[in-house]
């Protein structure tokens, strides 16, 4: 029974962020687990019974991966100054309900309207956000991942200086984001600065002379515009920045 | 149910509650005091008639982002039973938070209310 949860809780720990206190998750999940088995009555059970509660119990709690993604989105639940509270729930609800009501509404609107009367007032957000978000999130809808979002590349024979900032779209159904660089310089410099539809900085490296790196980096999603900077100072050689998302449907 | 419909429906379900959770959770400690997550959890299910229900795990993240908002303050105390647990409890800059966010719920869904009320009224007249 100890086994399998350790076995999870270390597939947790080891897909969590480098910034987490490590030691105090796992700390706080294992009581919650511990406690959640004590209360199906676990270990009054045969062993065999114990590992199929723990299993169940697992089960129900979530995957190890999408729990200690979700400790790497940095976005406030909700943010503390007056009229943001109500724009930050307000956008993450229609962006999410829209995203269903997109994908189903060219062939369920005739029923549409029944089926948010019967879940009630909180389906009934999807309406108001398919009609504001429709055009945009339908296009979303119907993409199928792994998705590439974003692709530069540039091969500088000559040396090249210059700033380039780009943009790409992150829709709402995301479950994570890749970052991809690949970069073989033989002079000069070159940056990458990627940032998030908050602002955040999700990744910012330096690239000099002799570096031959290919990295990909999965960071959290969060739906909207992402800005790229791309600076080139005297640069020549190869470089390629990608952006993918995952779990677009 | 068809597969459409199913998808449709599950998707708008598990969607909406990842916007939610988070209010959901503030208001619990709110009205809770101090308490961990287990609880907290407990009495979410409890208190919502077994209708609010989300994969635990989730809880765990968001109270964490909460904390890092600074809407939650967090202390490791004594459980009931076995190992210390990790307490939340609201600040007064999460108290105002909810507040306001609680307000303008209310709002948007008796905007939505009406919405759909009038929308199925125009849909009944002949």
């Amino acid at each position: 029974m100890t086994a399998l949860i350790e076995s999870y809780l270390q597939d947790v720990r080891r897909r969590l962020p480098g910034t987490a206190d490590k030691d105090a998750i796992i700390a706080e999940l294992r009581t919650h687990l511990e406690d959640r088995i004590a209360e199906r009555g676990a270990p009054s059970q045969t062993p065999e019974q114990q590992q199929a509660i723990v299993r169940e119990v697992l089960r129900d709690f979530g995957e190890a991966s999408e729990l200690a993604l979700a400790y790497e989105n940095d976005s406030p639940v909700l943010q503390r100054s007056g009229g943001e509270v109500a724009l930050r729930l307000t956008k993450s609800a229609a962006r999410s309900a829209g995203v269903a009501v997109a994908g189903a509404s060219r062939f369920l609107r005739p029923i549409l309207i029944t089926l948010m009367i019967i879940v009630g007032s909180v389906a009934g957000i999807a309406l108001v956000a398919g009609i504001v978000l429709f055009d945009d999130i339908r296009e979303l809808a119907e993409r199928h991942a792994p998705e590439t979002v974003y692709d530069h590349h540039r091969h500088c024979n000559m040396a090249c200086n210059e700033t380039l900032n780009e943009s790409f779209y992150v829709g709402p159904g995301a479950r994570e984001v890749r970052l991809g660089v690949d970069i073989d310089a033989s002079s000069g410099t070159f940056r990458v600065i990627i940032r998030d539809p908050d602002g955040a900085v999700r990744l910012d490296r330096l690239y000099s002379a002799g570096d031959d790196v290919r990295m990909d980096n999965t960071v959290a999603p969060t739906s909207g515009t992402w800005t790229t900077q791309l600076t080139y100072g005297a640069f020549q050689g190869q470089a390629s920045v990608e952006a993918s998302t995952l779990g677009l449907s | 149910m068809g597969e459409p419909l199913t998808r449709f429906r599950d998707k708008l379900d598990r969607e909406l509650k990842a916007g939610l959770v988070g209010l959901i959770l503030l208001a619990t400690i709110d009205r809770t005091g101090p308490a961990y997550g287990y609880k907290l959890l407990q009495t979410i299910r409890q208190a919502s008639g077994d209708r609010l229900q989300f994969k635990e795990g989730t809880a765990y993240p968001l109270l964490a982002r909460l904390e890092k908002s600074g809407l939650v303050t967090s202390f490791w105390g004594a459980g009931e039973a076995g190992p210390p647990r990790k307490y939340y409890q609201a600040t007064a800059d999460g108290r105002t938070a909810l507040a306001q966010a609680l307000a303008d719920w209310k709002q948007l869904v008796a905007g939505v209310d009406q919405l759909l009320h009038h929308l199925h009224a125009t849909e009944e007249s002949p």
